[in-house]
């Protein structure tokens, strides 16, 4: 299997990367880690004729605490960077976890962050966690920078809202009032499995009520979703077996799953209601973020 | 950027510097070769094995910086001056390493086939976390197939090569 | 008991430090100057007749040096697997495959070729290719196939049947059933799965101007691929040469014969181009035009007195062959005569064949028929126990084939260990813990599950089938094993060398081995029917007797005593009750260089030999019998039932494998035949589309079990003399998959009361199972 040719760009600077996208249009590619755009390229799929690979883009492979604001991640973390930071180990253990739970240790060697949001695939692992904690995705572009919430990055499947010349730069975790938060997927096996259901939530516990809740689903819809009935169900009830069953039951309604050869929709739709309950209580349990 | 120069029909091919088991290897290359093809192709590693080319078995795993990597999705271009180890690096001068040697004591193989990525694999595990547990061994491998084994005498071998570290 | 030396010793592997620095010869992995690269075009459509091929495009891009396509090569009939070769009349193989035809009927059939000086111009190649393709019906299910309205895809005298129905009778089955106080009858449906081995399909093909062609290949039976490509190319058999080089990255069947057309292509490529040509599928191409296992139906109908005493057994199989006939012939005859051989069941029948579809041809995979008839006997078992309130552990014990016992096989029952097996597996699994592991109410629920089986060591008298090798004694009294078999990954290159150092009298590291050469190897059948130590061996064993024999007598003529006095140990030669180099007196003295000795070296007298020009050079020919290797599987299972997911937590499988050569390979083969029999119960699965095309033809959607995935595995070894085989061993490689699947079902409905009649037990099937039975308990 071999690539379709290509030129090839490898920028200094984020500047420099958007001047290029800017260039080439429709043309260019951003590449970063390629354990999706190069699967996609060989496939036939995809067949840029410039590739601009960030491979030199040293700043955005960092993750830092700001402190009182939240944790900045570079976008060019790879999901094993993730898995190992103390930062996120310390103030975001869900993401971390999350990363873990993805494909397989040398594809979390070269996959990033940036790759698995902006190629928008719906059983992405990273989105639903990153929705969940309210993080946001800075995307700098020729003629300047914007930040959104990660939830509104996906516009279907594969698709996204940056301009050709936008890179994502850095997805921000803000501090969080959220005293539990967790993603739990299920695969058809334990590694190198897309998630066939993935549920991420995020809940404020104060003396047994729920105060908050954050609940998106991943692999169940066009793109990651929240569920918002679920939480806005949640939010003011005590934690009970009853209440964490119902706002599955909730969950599994507002999803909209597909049948394809991993599962079918109705079985999906059962996963989500199980996933919802039991991520639920393993983020009121474990009680951190 | 590396230079490059333009072939006959347009198409433009980029230097690259990329060290190789502690070699480094200067060659002209188009920008989609994949670092699978140039170690076996350009270099002759054949150790390196192409088994699905998509990124799924694991048996063209190589080090890339010490990190276990799919070569099979990785650009050659990307590679420029980072340093790589395949199968056949992972030996230490005449001496097999003790995972290789593991590997054999412990008949952690049939065909053979995916040893050479399993190998790399389990190498750059210890090599970071001399300690593992049965779990971090299988979580470390898990993106290696092998459809000999049922992976009982590999994890074996890793574990034990571990003990003698 | 004799103490060996060499044999029954977990020796090193000869093929270790190769394989371990990725130094190991495979065929993908070979470069030969000025070679080209071969691709082919496929069919996309599952059934079709190609109305025309303009090739004409992709011959002009620059690199393209040859275009193959069904006008342009062999007429010749032929059937890619080496049935062509050793099936015995009265039966008469089938050929029903063309190296390229004008109708294709699989989605994945070869249309074209294209051999270029790189893969990449291949690939493009293949783009330039214009086909017009006339669309013809299809069919995907084997019972449908042989219906009326079915579309014939190939001229049989039974619609869509290849060859002929296999009918096993025993007693009488009709007054079996009369006689019973108890009848289950059950059908079972089977998946489409694919032996998944790590290195695709292979060859590299050069043919010399005149005329010899030499293949490179991953074939698991290098002299039968010889016969078939001689034939399909008119070439005399002494000039095609057909080896490996010499590793495999697995088989599991996928390559008895020819490495699907990988070795047809590569030589018709390279007799159009006039230069070497290297065909590599990629692992779609292996995934779908590539023989699987046979998927299909198998029926069980068992009766049984009141006391268990099984009395009747009708078994029937309707596989799926797929779109050519590979060993659509044979799978059904193993699957009925193993499947009759594990019970002594007095009133037996068995009926079953294959039907042609629109799918990829089903081929051999480990078990060749076997496994898929031991889920379905084995689920009926457990049934039956159910049924007449027998432990499933004791109805097995009180009815399994004892030795001398009458039976369907046309060869002894000389050996059986089974009922060690059994007692050791249960020991191992804690089989008294069957039903008390589970709390009320609790939402995940374990359960334990047995299945047993036999298989064969061998694949006489089903085909033809011999072997043959060479023991040669170098002029430096190191010894030199040739023998045709390959070595898949299975130890055959450790194991053989260790027969003929226990034989012969001389250290393992004296030995060295050629396999799998048609130039430098005699004929041998090959690797397959866990058969390679086995009958192999014999040959093996044979050959290095007769090595011996000459040294010995040449050395008796030495030291003027009878050949049967001496001792050749540790590759030195000495008389009988004499210890090598002792000084004993009145001990005889032979004279070599003008020196009296009371011992010689093998070296001193390979070389004396040879200075008297002669050179010792055993050679084995046998026809090697069968035998029955024996093995109980037990799995500890844990269903689940919110996520409706099963997790095997434990298997002990415990094997009679008459005496372990290498028993950490009998482990091995073992631990690795548990791995696929997983596979086989709960993820492994190809489905069609209603396109015909296959769904899962990829790693990342046909979910082989990583490591991540893998329970304990407890493997027994049970050594039960077979007088047939050499050293009293018997054949291991097929086995470990045989009984798994069926202890995992048995296991699950142990756990949940659902029996499961369709493997795998997806996840997806567990959940509609779980909701039906919710459904009823409402």
């Amino acid at each position: 299997m071999y690539l379709p040719d290509f030129e090839y760009y490898a920028p200094e600077s984020v500047a420099e990367a958007c001047q290029l996208l800017a260039q080439f249009g429709e043309k260019a590619k951003v590449l970063a880690g390629g354990t999706d755009m190069v699967v996609k390229m060989k496939n036939e799929l995809l067949a840029p004729e410039v590739v601009v690979s960030v491979k030199n883009l040293e700043q955005l492979k960092k993750v830092e605490y700001v402190a009182g604001k939240g944790v900045s991640v570079g976008a060019l973390c790879t999901h094993n960077d993730l898995v190992k930071s103390d930062v996120l180990k310390e103030k975001f253990a869900s993401v971390a976890n999350a990363a873990r739970q993805m494909a397989n240790n040398q594809v979390r060697n070269r996959g990033t962050i940036a790759g698995n949001i902006v190629s928008a695939v719906p059983s992405a692992d990273l989105p639903p966690v990153l929705i969940a904690l309210n993080a946001t995705a800075k995307l700098v572009g020729a003629k300047g920078e914007r930040t959104l919430a990660m939830e509104d990055v996906f516009a279907g499947p594969g698709k996204t809202v940056l301009a050709n010349d936008e890179v994502l730069t850095e997805i921000f975790i803000p501090e969080q009032k959220m005293t539990g938060s967790n993603y739990i997927k299920f695969g058809l096996r334990k590694s190198g499995a897309l998630a066939v259901v993935g549920v991420a939530v995020a809940v404020q516990v104060e003396n047994g009520v729920i105060k908050d809740a954050r609940v998106a689903l991943g692999a169940v819809a066009a793109t990651p979703v929240r569920a918002k009935k679920t939480e806005e169900f949640l939010k003011g009830k005590k934690v009970t077996d009853d209440v964490l069953a119902e706002a599955g039951v909730i969950a599994s309604g507002e999803c909209k799953p597909i049948s394809d050869i991993r599962a079918s929709a109705e079985y999906r739709t059962d996963l989500v209601r199980i996933f919802t309950k039991r991520a639920l209580r393993k983020a009121v349990d474990e009680g951190h973020v | 950027m590396s230079s490059f120069v333009v072939d006959k029909k347009g198409i433009k091919r980029y230097a690259v510097t990329i060290g190789v088991n502690g070699s480094e290897y200067t060659k002209v290359i188009k920008a989609n070769t994949l670092l699978v093809n140039f170690l076996r192709e350009d270099l002759d590693l054949t150790g390196t094995k192409r088994g699905c080319e998509l990124g799924d078995c694991g048996c063209c795993t190589v080090m890339m910086d010490g990190k276990p990597v799919n070569s099979c999705l990785v650009l050659a271009m990307d590679c420029d001056g980072h340093e790589i180890t395949t199968a056949e690096g992972i030996q230490d001068g005449e001496d097999l390493d003790i995972v290789q040697e593991k590997f054999v004591e412990h008949a952690a193989f049939q065909c053979g086939f995916c040893t050479s990525g399993m190998i790399v694999s389990s190498r750059a595990l210890l090599n970071e976390n001399p300690n593992p547990t049965d779990h971090d061994v299988r979580e470390a491998i898990a993106g290696n197939l092998c459809r000999c084994t049922g992976y009982v005498n590999i994890v074996a071998a890793v574990l034990d090569a571990a003990k003698e570290l | 008991m004799k103490e060996y030396k060499v044999i029954g010793k977990s020796v090193r592997r000869l093929d270790a430090v190769e394989k371990a620095t990725g130094t190991a010869g495979f065929t993908s992995d070979m470069k030969l100057p000025g070679m080209l690269y071969g691709k082919v075009l496929r069919s996309p459509h599952p059934h079709a007749r190609i109305v025309s091929i303009d090739t004409s495009e992709a011959e002009k891009l620059p690199g393209v040096k040859a275009v193959a396509t069904h006008k342009n090569t062999s007429r010749e009939l032929f059937n890619t697997s080496a049935t062509m070769t050793f099936t015995v009349p009265p039966m008469q193989p089938v050929l029903d495959q063309y190296i390229f035809d004008n109708v294709v009927r699989y989605v994945g059939d070869e249309v074209a070729a294209v051999a270029a000086t790189s893969e990449k111009i291949a690939e493009a190649a293949l783009k330039l290719i214009k086909v017009e393709y006339e669309l013809l019906p299809t069919v995907y299910d084997p019972k449908e196939a042989m219906t009326t309205e079915a579309p014939v895809i190939h001229q049989c005298e039974m619609k869509n049947v290849p060859g002929e129905v296999i009918q096993i009778p025993f007693g009488d089955v009709e007054k079996g059933f009369a006689e019973s106080d108890v009848i289950v009858e059950k059908e079972y449906k089977l998946p489409v799965v694919k032996q998944a081995q790590m290195e695709t399909q292979a060859a590299v093909a050069q043919v010399s101007l005149d005329g010899k062609i030499t293949v490179w290949c991953t074939t698991q039976t290098p002299h039968p691929t010889k016969m078939i490509l001689a034939k399909l190319f008119s070439v005399p058999e002494s000039k095609v040469r057909v080896l490996n080089p010499p590793y495999i990255g697995g088989g599991f069947g996928v390559r008895i014969g020819c490495s699907a057309k990988a070795e047809p292509i590569a030589v018709a490529l390279s007799m159009l181009a006039k230069k070497p040509v290297k065909v590599v599928y990629s692992r779609e191409e292996d995934f779908i035009a590539s023989d699987t296992r046979h998927a299909g139906y198998v029926s069980v109908k068992l009766g049984a007195k009141k006391d268990g005493t099984f009395h009747a057994m009708h078994l029937k199989a309707t596989l799926n062959g797929g779109a050519y006939c590979s060993f659509s012939v044979e799978t059904p005859g193993v699957l009925g005569c193993m499947g009759l051989a594990v019970y002594r069941v007095p009133n037996q029948f068995y009926y079953g064949h294959s039907a042609y579809t629109n799918t990829t041809p089903a081929g051999a995979m480990r078990g060749f028929g076997n496994p898929q008839a031991m889920y379905a006997i084995e689920s009926t078992v457990d049934m039956m126990a159910e049924k007449l309130g027998i432990d499933p552990l004791e109805l097995r014990l009180k009815n399994i084939m004892q030795v001398g016992d009458p039976w369907v096989l046309p060869y002894k029952c000389g050996s059986t260990g089974l009922a060690e097996c059994i007692e050791k597996g249960a020991k191992s699994i804690g089989w008294e813990n069957r039903g008390k592991l589970n709390k009320p109410g609790a939402k995940k629920l374990r359960g334990i599950g047995m299945g047993v089986g036999t298989h064969v060591s061998n694949a006489w008298p089903f085909c033809g089938d011999y072997d043959n090798a060479y023991v040669t004694i170098q002029q430096d009294g190191s010894v030199h094993l040739a023998s045709g078999v390959p070595d898949m990954g299975t130890g055959t290159s450790t194991t053989l060398p260790q027969l003929t150092a226990e034989v012969v009298g001389v250290s393992l590291d004296r030995v060295s081995m050629t396999l799998a050469d048609t130039a430098s190897t005699p004929f041998d059948i090959g690797s397959h029917a866990s058969r390679a130590l086995y009958a192999a061996g014999t040959a093996v064993v044979e050959a290095a007797r007769d090595a011996r024999r000459q040294v010995l007598e040449y050395a008796a003529d030495l030291f003027k005593v009878a050949p049967e006095r001496l001792v050749l140990e540790d590759s030195v030669i000495f008389p009988a009750g004499q210890t090598a180099g002792d000084d004993c007196a009145g001990s005889p003295v032979c004279t070599i260089g003008g020196k009296e000795r009371k011992s010689i070296t093998l070296k001193e007298l390979a070389y004396d030999a040879h200075q008297r020009n002669k050179q010792f050079i055993g050679v084995g020919r046998i026809v090697p019998e069968n035998a029955p290797p024996w093995h109980a599987h037990f799995a500890e299972v844990e269903v689940d039932t919110e996520l409706c997911q099963v997790r095997v937590l434990r298997v002990a499988a415990v094997h009679d494998v008459g005496k372990a050569i290498h028993p950490v390979i009998c482990e091995g083969q073992i631990e690795g035949g548990v791995l696929q029999g997983i596979g086989y119960a709960l993820s492994e699965e190809i489905k069609y589309d209603d396109r015909g095309r296959q769904l899962e033809n990829s790693f990342h959607k046909y979910m082989l079990p990583t490591a991540d995935d893998v329970p304990e595995i407890e493997t027994g070894l049970v050594e039960a003399h077979e007088p047939s085989g050499p050293f009293g061993a018997k054949g291991v490689g097929e086995c470990g998959l045989v009984p798994t699947a069926p202890a995992i079902t048995n296991a699950i409905y142990n756990a949940t009361g659902i029996w499961f009649c369709e493997i795998p037990v997806t996840e997806e099937k567990m959940f509609r199972a779980l909701k039906e039975k919710a459904g009823k308990t409402v």
